[in-house]
């Protein structure tokens, strides 16, 4: 598999043309979705999610010209969208809602996780997910979006892959003891029941 | 010791595929791509506005410059007219005036005809 350098070779050569107009076609294309999915990670909000990715690929577009391959093409995307959700969560004071929201939503999780059997199986584990600490959630989500891919998610995130894989161990730890807490005395069973 | 391994690998591997299948990558929206041609065709129409507004900002100060540049210029040049042109003076200065709009107006148009967007 091609390193992010390697891979994104074709666009560099572009921008570095001048032919920008082509570079952003190209880049859109490998790149929308990664960076869409990026936004519904940190935002957890599909709408809010759109905007800033939208948003994030328009800056790109006005920046292209400006960009001097001293980082990975992939690490340079990654780092405007991570920002543009960092400003779109400043802008609407989501900030603190969330920790609100997430210490209610912990209860309501759990209460959701707690009695699985009239809820789907994959539902309750959606619900432990979103659950969990920010970091672990993130990488799990990131993780998972990307096909299980450690690079992608720790370049979405600005992590180390080693970050990334103690983040995704430790969240996937968490989800089991979580499932023990919640009286699942076969887990296995009712993973099962989840695939 | 084996059959806990296994076990736990077991658990794992349920986990992993359980995970997989929750944490599906959401879709794009439909209509993503073409609500992001439309804002990049806004923000460019917005761009030129600014370019635009700037341009006559600097054409209009660029006006008055030269304006005052001829003036001042024919106000200390017309003794020496006048003693060159005699009578004509007065119509000498107007004349080179007009040529110096002239070259000025060519100008413009030329750069004008350059300014692509």
């Amino acid at each position: 598999m091609p390193d992010a350098l390697e891979r994104d070779q074709d666009i560099v050569q572009l921008i570095e043309r001048g032919d920008t107009e082509a570079a952003f076609g190209r880049l859109v294309d490998r790149y929308e979705q990664k960076v869409y999915r990026l936004c519904c990670g940190l935002l957890r909000d599909r709408v809010l999610a759109e905007d800033s990715a939208q948003e994030s690929l328009l800056r790109i577009w006005k920046s292209l010209a400006k960009y001097d391959a001293r980082a990975a093409l992939s690490t340079w995307i990654y780092t405007i969208a991570r920002n543009r959700c960092l400003t779109a969560l400043e802008r609407r004071q989501v900030g603190e809602s969330l920790i609100q929201r997430d210490a209610g939503g912990q209860l309501d999780h759990a209460a959701a996780a707690a009695n699985p059997e009239p809820m789907a199986a994959s539902t309750s584990l959606r619900a432990l997910v979103d659950g969990l600490p920010e970091r672990y959630r993130q990488a799990l989500t990131l993780f998972y979006f990307e096909e299980r891919s450690v690079g992608e998610a720790g370049a979405m995130l600005g992590l180390p892959d080693g970050t990334v894989k103690t983040n995704l161990a430790r969240g996937r730890a968490l989800l089991l003891e979580r499932m023990s807490q919640l009286g699942l005395s076969d887990p296995l069973l009712w993973l099962e029941e989840a695939t | 010791m084996t059959e806990q391994l296994s076990d736990q690998d077991r658990l794992d591997g349920a986990l992993d595929r359980a995970l997989a299948k929750t944490l599906q990558g959401p879709s794009l929206p439909p209509g993503f791509r073409t609500r992001l041609l439309e804002a990049q065709y806004r923000q460019q129409l917005g761009d030129m506005r600014v370019e635009f507004v700037r341009l006559r900002w600097r054409t209009l100060a660029t006006l008055l410059a030269v304006a005052f540049v001829a003036g001042a210029g024919v106000a200390t040049a017309m003794p020496w007219l006048v003693e060159t042109f005699g009578g004509y003076a007065m119509y000498v200065a107007p004349g080179i005036l007009a040529l110096v709009a002239v070259g000025l107006a060519l100008n413009a148009a030329m750069r004008r005809r350059q300014i692509t967007f």
